[in-house]
């Protein structure tokens, strides 16, 4: 059908469960020990996935922090010792093992369509009560990034702004001044798009139809097996 | 045709509760256009409600009376199959978005019917060409314009075909072309012999659609005109009812304004700000007066809120900012800055609206916060908690912050959306008072009553430059005006290479 081809606007385009073992299998073994060759491998891996997925600016951004952070541990940590070592090794270490599960949140929140999210998992016989729910936690994701721009903005006119030196001298009052508005905020339009989505027909007890096709492809396969081997891997070691 | 008999609401328990609506009885014929208004609060929204059964289903309450659409009664039977006979389009387009992409928001409300989909995507396709929306499938609902959002949810609820559309306020926060395209819509569904209830403030736009008049106070249907009873209606009965201009011509210029001061300006010098990587906008000199009260027009998207964000300096941007020959630096401007924002609940942060107007000034003056506070009739509030005041309240609490804590740029964005004629006429008075101790107020806007009620100047912005600036004076009312009656754009020979973007 012409229509449903023109929709598919990704080279390779991952199915939603796909994506969902990955960042699982990435959460999971990334806090395993693992050798510093395996966590490159794994980075490469969801690289070219963003890539495929056409999202470049993704991939840059976080790219080059993982390469700075991996050029710092491979070649200047070594050649310093004593408690500057040991801080250079924090710095450039901890934080990286939280890189690549970023990366595989991101590639599911920004390629990944609410309908397709619903309609996965419909596929393998998830309850209807638990999948509108975790839908409409998917969609609130960029929700709350929009709420949470303008908030911080307002915060700045009043010179309580999420700055570096108010996190440090009263970081409890600034979460408090960040955390109100953005409940209140986000309750409300909770509450509106629950109507809005109802008054369509969202608990309508017959079966969902679903305008994408969603279907594990080759692509799927391939990193399915491949977080079979790495998790395999892990646990043998 | 619609039928509600006798029907009562209040929500919560409180049966004496204001909020609701007591005895309505009215009946919609197949095919009319009825449009409900009446000042905020009158019950409007509950009205349409009710219609689309929202109420009891999803809204609880106490509920009395019946509704039938044709012999079905939509208070008995589920919310589901409702959706198929109405078509809800709500107020706030930021919130009625299930999906983020708009292709799936236009399928949205077929699949959850389980249509089939070669079905759905002609429906999809239908509906994208009657309602002009091509250029607008595969895009991330995010990044649309409100008037953009509104036509999608048009569109979207159009694809599943119901019989009756019931649309509150969908004009709120739509520029002036915006609000054309809206009535392009509605003028098809008309056609097609659709039964439309809107709930609306902005009337002008639906001359020639709507053929009743239904006109609410304290949640009664008080008076009902027929469309020519409405048109011919005088401007001081309109006022007299809380209602917004029937005929933009006819709207009469704020007499007593503020008179420009000829002392000091501001002013702007080769201002350009990027976003990733693109210019936005681009402004290669302006001066502006101080005491301005500046009415920042233009259609959506076209870099109005860019400028005020440069103006109060929270955007990067590169540019001089001079007053009287002074450089002006971007973190100062910060510091005397103040936005109030469209959504007022962002900027409500602490537990009472003393702390609240307090909050950010250096020395805390007490007396002199109480003292802002009567002016602003919040006297006997300082205790409360922000969050619990009604939407006006809390919109002079952001101002009373603002005036205590002696900012000179105001910038206000969208203040008046949604808000009837009497609540508009106070935040004129509102901003008038604040103007006078501030260099300059800034007011993004689509409102033309509000512009001609309480501005002094038109800064019109379109294609990310400063494509227009003047005073109103009695051409710059003329001028104001055509723009918003023909919802012309305004594109400079320059402004090309912007349409572009």
């Amino acid at each position: 059908m012409e229509t449903a081809i023109v929709f598919q606007r990704h080279s390779i385009h991952l199915d939603p469960r796909t994506k969902f073992l990955l960042l699982f299998t990435v959460g999971g073994v990334i806090f395993a020990n693992i050798s510093r060759e395996t966590e490159i491998i794994i980075f490469s891996v969801l690289s070219i996935l963003t890539i495929f997925e056409h999202q470049y600016r993704t991939f840059l951004r976080f790219g080059s922090v993982f390469a700075i952070m991996m050029l710092v541990d491979i070649f200047v940590a070594p050649h310093l010792s004593g408690a500057l070592g040991a801080a250079v090794l924090t710095l450039v270490r901890i934080p990286r093992l939280l890189i690549p599960i970023c990366l595989s949140s991101t590639l599911l929140i920004r390629t990944t369509t609410v309908s397709e999210f619903i309609a996965a998992f419909q596929k393998i016989h998830v309850s209807e009560k638990l999948i509108i729910p975790f839908s409409v936690m998917f969609r609130f994701i960029p929700t709350v990034k929009e709420e949470w721009c303008s908030i911080s903005n307002a915060m700045r006119f009043r010179g309580i702004g999420v700055s570096a030196l108010n996190m440090l001298t009263r970081p409890m009052e600034t979460l408090e001044y960040v955390m109100v508005p953005l409940l209140m905020s986000t309750a409300t339009i909770s509450g509106e798009l629950a109507a809005a989505s109802l008054s369509r027909g969202l608990d309508s007890d017959i079966r969902r139809s679903c305008i994408t096709q969603v279907k594990l492809g080759l692509a799927d396969y391939i990193v399915i097996l491949g977080a079979v081997v790495l998790v395999a891997e892990t646990v043998v070691r | 045709m619609i039928k509600i008999d006798k029907v009562s609401f209040f929500y919560g328990e409180d049966a004496k509760a204001d909020n609701g609506i007591r005895d309505i009885s009215l009946t919609i014929r197949t095919g009319e256009f009825v449009v409900l208004c009446g000042k905020s609060g009158c019950g409007k929204t509950t009205l349409t409600r009710i219609i689309n059964g929202l109420i009891p289903h999803f809204y609880e309450g106490q509920l009395t009376g019946t509704v039938h659409i044709n012999d079905y009664e939509v208070t008995k039977e589920p919310l589901a199959k409702t959706a198929r006979k109405v078509g809800s389009v709500f107020q706030n387009p930021r919130s009625q978005f299930f999906n983020v992409d708009t292709t799936g928001e236009l399928a949205f409300g077929c699949e959850n019917i389980g249509i089939a989909v070669d079905e759905i995507w002609k429906r999809v396709e239908d509906a994208t060409a009657k309602f002009e929306l091509a250029h607008l499938r595969k895009r991330s609902i995010f990044e649309l314009s409100g008037g953009e959002k509104q036509r999608i949810a048009c569109a979207s609820v159009y694809a599943v075909h119901p019989d009756i559309f019931v649309l509150d306020e969908p004009s709120s926060n739509l520029d002036a072309p915006s609000v054309e395209k809206l009535r392009q819509v509605l003028q098809k569904l008309k056609e097609e012999g659709k039964t439309i209830v809107i709930s609306e403030h902005r009337l002008h736009y639906l001359a020639g659609l709507a053929d009743r008049f239904i006109y609410m106070e304290n949640g009664r249907i008080t008076y009902t005109f027929r469309a020519e009873e409405m048109w011919s209606m005088k401007e001081r009965e309109l006022a007299e009812k809380g209602l917004r201009c029937l005929n933009i011509k006819n709207i009469k210029k704020h007499e007593d304004g503020i008179e420009r001061l000829t002392g000091e300006r501001l002013s702007i010098c080769s201002l350009v700000c990027k976003y990733n990587g693109k210019p936005v906008l681009e402004v290669p000199e302006l001066c502006l007066h101080k005491g301005e009260i500046l009415a920042i027009i233009g259609p959506n998207g076209a870099g109005k809120s860019t400028f005020a964000g440069c103006l109060c300096g929270i955007i990067k941007h590169r540019g001089r900012f001079d007053i009287s020959g002074k450089p002006i630096r971007a973190m100062e401007r910060l510091k005397n800055s103040y936005m109030v924002m469209q959504d007022v609940n962002h900027q409500l942060f602490t537990e009472s609206v003393l702390d609240e107007v307090t909050l950010g000034a250096k020395d805390k003056d007490a007396e002199e916060a109480k003292a802002v506070l009567a002016e602003l009739e919040l006297e006997n509030r300082e205790d409360s908690h922000p969050l619990a005041l009604s939407g006006g309240q809390k919109q002079r609490v952001a101002i009373a912050g603002a005036m205590c804590t002696g900012k000179q740029f105001l910038i206000y964005d969208e203040p008046t959306s949604g808000l009837d004629f009497i609540s508009m006429r106070s935040t004129c008075r509102l901003i008038r008072k604040a103007a006078k101790s501030a260099f300059l107020s800034a007011i993004i806007t689509h409102d033309i009553e509000f512009i001609l009620e309480c501005c002094t100047a038109v800064l019109h912005i379109s294609g990310g430059t400063v494509c227009d600036y003047y005073p109103l004076d009695e051409a710059g009312v003329n001028k104001v005006k055509d723009f918003f009656i023909e919802g012309l754009i305004c594109t400079p020979a320059k402004a090309g290479r912007w349409e572009q973007l």
